[in-house]
């Protein structure tokens, strides 16, 4: 075997055009569109064999075949271009102005709209994202999450490992309570004395 | 490893009957990833089989009928790969290359994946997307892959592969449902939107990247198997057990089947004396009675035996025990300069010897095919099973024993091991001749873990085994039978010459033994005696050994045509009072210890069998093979026979 290449793989997406190629996290260390992409790539924009804007996620990158062009007939060919542009990171231009934070805002986005905020909205649960500064996000648990004695649980080893999973760089997560937590039913079925 | 089970089926069977305008979906996968068992539960027994042209790899197809669709479902070979090696392998290669001139490729096809092997499975499924087929996925073992701590998000796993996926762990009533509702849906099944690639490189980035997606985490290794390995796989322990578990088997024969075999006997008695009293006409009562029933019959009343021979079979198999015994074998192969899987063409030889030479086609010298060839034909075939029943029984009785072992159980015990040790021993030889010295390649096995067998597939089996045997003893056996029925009764002889030479024309037993003592099998059978004189055969075995050339059941159908004309009812009887007409033994029982001992033996060792000589023929490609084989043992037959009734003559 020659070298090995960066695991990629490509999904489809509502647009027929538009593949996600499933990249490793981390892979590339920003979000969205990137100034400039290597060689490999550029060529075959300037080919027309792809079209639009190159989109990066934290896991994935979304290309667009361009017109009189196919996936089918053309796909192999923009694989090889892409695993070639993945082996050389460092000629990606980020988006200008773009942060690490930024990238860490998508992984977490990226999480609230897949399985994790499925679970959560499942249980009428809402995570609200507070803040992201230098790696760490803050969370404020609403609905049913708050007062819930899970919500701890359901945060660390959910929400948080999976933002791990898409930047691993993850300095951690704190949670807040929602203002006046209401008490469980439990509790209020009980009589209370004042 | 495969047992095929076992019979010597003609090759070349058209696959008629089916409508060839339905919808094909084809089952690929590699073995043991359940392929066969969702293909059973699909089409029930509804499956016919023949085989693929020119190639002699069973087809398999059966017809689903799904609310109002037909569909036709096709179970090809089990192959970890479409870049053919081995003829299976082959066959699955060519059906899916739409090119293929001569076979038609399937509508869609339906892939089985191990699912606690994906890594291995996936560059399989790979490489069927680029068919560019319409494709779905079935995971099987899901249950496994979570017992042992293994996980997959089935989700993400279809998003990743672009096409349908399901789960279906062993044929399960309840996941069959959204199966059968998704095959029927087959021209709608998603195609990805670029197939993956073929370049090995990119491959493996794919694999790895669908995987790490689908947050495949690898099974551990089974904690159950790998103690249970502990003891079975161990160089001496796993012998004993091997061994002792073989033993047990061979008690269960005797003590289980007997039974069973008895009542068969007793009711082809009562049907023969009943032919003998309502049918007229003498030939046709003759015919019917000693020809049919006492031949035919004869054979089929070892039908239990068969059955229980491919219960042990097919459970050793599917419990996944049969790949030990080749790994413990495996060891001592190795020894001898043979590899391992010249032990599982042997393995396979216990069925029949027929799929076990094809089994050699997995070794990739033609010196060690050629070598395993020669010895395959020595392990002890189902076919065998008759004889050896019929023959250790007239030698020792039921209630003799060893200890507190029954003494039948022990000789065929002994017999299968010689017979094994003798296969083994000749592979050997023939290795060594004319052999360059060149470094074994590696053999890899799977080692499947420990699965309960279900009775489904253990019951299929048996049936099956059971099918091939009938099948034989209506084609083979019943015309060879009808051959020497008619062999063994003419010419007629008129009253006056029976009479003339002082037989009472009144008594049919007199009648009869008078017609085959004169018949035209006894002058072929008494001009062979010279070569058999010395084992003590006389002129009515040697027509037994003769005729089992064609199938050696054939022998116990001789002897029980030879044994009804002496005595209609009980044939058997008949046979264990059989005396020697002339020469110096002249009178005394013809089956002595010393004549039975070396039949044994005889049949041990000889090639009569001629289907295994034609598949030698095909197999090697020239007759030389086949003429060598069939001499080195009937000389080796015919010395260890003639050994053998001079050391248990002078015993007893």
């Amino acid at each position: 075997m020659s070298e090995s290449l960066v695991p990629v793989h490509p999904e489809a997406t509502d647009d027929p055009a538009v593949l996600r190629w499933v990249v490793p996290v981390g892979t590339l260390g920003f979000v969205g569109e990137p100034s400039g992409v290597p060689a490999p790539l550029q060529d075959l924009y300037a080919a027309g064999v792809l079209t639009g804007s190159v989109v990066v996620e934290p896991a994935a990158v979304l290309l667009q075949i361009g017109d009189g062009h196919s996936w089918r007939t053309d796909g192999p060919l923009v694989r090889r271009a892409l695993q070639a542009a993945l082996a050389r990171p460092g000629e990606w231009q980020p988006p200008t102005g773009a942060t690490d934070d930024d990238l860490l805002r998508a992984a977490v986005d990226e999480v609230l709209a897949g399985e994790v905020g499925d679970f959560v909205r499942g249980h009428g649960g809402v995570i609200d994202v507070l803040t992201i500064d230098d790696g760490e996000v803050t969370v404020e648990l609403g609905g049913a999450c708050a007062g819930c004695p899970a919500s701890g649980l359901t945060v660390q080893q959910r929400f948080e490992a999976a933002v791990r999973r898409h930047y691993p760089r993850l300095r951690g997560v704190v949670a807040r309570e929602a203002q006046a937590p209401r008490r469980s039913r439990l509790i209020q079925l009980l009589p209370t004395r004042h | 490893m495969t047992l095929d089970s076992g019979h010597c089926a003609a090759p070349g069977e058209e696959l008629g009957g089916f409508d060839e305008q339905l919808p094909t979906l084809a089952l690929v996968g590699s073995p043991n990833s359940g392929k066969t068992t969702l293909f059973n539960a699909l089409t029930g027994l509804r499956a016919k089989t023949g085989n693929y042209p020119g190639v002699t790899v069973t087809r398999y197809v059966g017809r689903v009928s799904i609310d109002d669709h037909e569909l036709i479902i096709e179970d090809l070979p089990g192959t970890y790969s479409l870049a053919a090696i081995s003829p299976d392998e082959q066959v699955v290669a060519d059906v899916l290359d739409l090119d293929h001139p001569t076979l038609a490729t399937p509508d869609a096809l339906v892939v089985t994946l191990d699912a606690t092997t994906l890594r291995r499975s996936l560059n399989m499924l790979a490489q069927v997307l680029a068919t560019g087929l319409p494709v779905c996925v079935v995971l099987t073992f899901t249950d496994e892959l979570t017992r042992r701590q293994g996980s997959l998000d089935v989700a993400a796993f279809q998003r990743a592969v672009g096409v349908p996926v399901l789960t279906v762990t062993g044929g399960r009533r309840q996941e069959l449902g959204p199966l059968r509702d998704l095959l029927v849906d087959w021209s709608a099944w998603p195609a990805p939107a670029l197939p993956p690639p073929a370049e090995p490189a990119e491959v493996i980035s794919w694999i790895e990247s669908v995987l790490t997606t689908s947050r495949y985490v690898l099974p551990q290794i089974d904690e159950r198997t790998r103690r249970v390995d502990a003891v079975l796989l161990h160089p001496v322990w796993g012998t004993l057990v091997f061994f002792a578990a073989m033993f047990v088997f061979f008690q269960i024969i005797f003590t289980l089947a007997s039974p069973v075999q008895g009542w068969l006997q007793s009711l082809f008695g009562f049907l023969s004396t009943q032919v003998e009293h309502h049918v007229g006409n003498r030939f046709i009562a003759s015919f019917l009675a000693d020809g049919i029933i006492g031949g035919v019959g004869g054979v089929v009343a070892f039908l239990p035996q068969i059955a229980l021979l491919f219960v042990l079979i097919s459970i050793m198999e599917a419990s996944g025990y049969m790949s030990r015994a080749a790994f413990l074998m495996d060891r001592v192969m190795a020894k001898a300069g043979l590899e391992g899987r010249a032990f599982v063409a042997l393995l396979s030889s216990l069925a029949c010897a027929i799929p076990g030479i094809m089994a050699t086609r997995t070794l990739p010298s033609m010196r060690d095919r050629i070598s395993t060839m020669m010895g395959a034909p020595l392990m002890t075939c189902s076919a065998r099973l008759p004889v050896y029943v019929l023959l250790v029984g007239l030698l020792v009785s039921p209630s003799d024993r060893v200890g507190p072992i029954g003494a039948q159980g022990v000789i065929m015990f002994a017999l299968y091991l010689v017979g094994a040790l003798s296969a083994m021993a000749s592979a050997w030889v023939f290795s060594r001749i004319g052999r360059r010295s060149g470094p074994l390649l590696p053999f890899y096995m799977e080692m499947p873990p420990y699965r309960m067998p279900s009775a489904r597939s253990v019951g299929l089996a048996v049936w099956d085994a059971c099918r091939g045997f009938m099948r034989k003893v209506g084609k083979i056996i019943l015309s060879t039978t009808i051959v020497l029925w008619v062999l063994l009764n003419v010419p007629v002889h008129s009253a006056a010459t029976m009479e003339a030479a002082g037989v009472d024309v009144h008594d049919h037993a007199a009648v009869s033994a008078y017609t085959i003592d004169h018949s035209a099998a006894a002058s072929v059978g008494r001009f062979v005696e010279p070569v058999f004189q010395p084992l003590g055969f006389d002129w009515r075995i040697n027509v037994g050994i003769l005729a089992s050339l064609s199938a050696r059941e054939v022998f116990v159908a001789t002897m029980g045509q030879v044994a009804a004309a002496d005595n209609p009812d009980k044939p058997a009887e008949g046979l264990k009072h059989l005396t020697v007409q002339s020469g110096p033994r002249a009178g005394e029982k013809l089956f002595s210890p010393a004549v039975l001992a070396a039949l044994l033996v005889f049949f041990l060792y000889a090639l009569q069998c001629a289907s295994t000589i034609g598949v030698l023929r095909r197999e090697s490609g020239s007759w030389k093979w086949p003429a060598v084989a069939f001499g080195y043992m009937f000389v080796v037959a015919w010395t260890m026979a003639f050994l053998t009734g001079l050391v248990v003559g002078a015993l007893t």
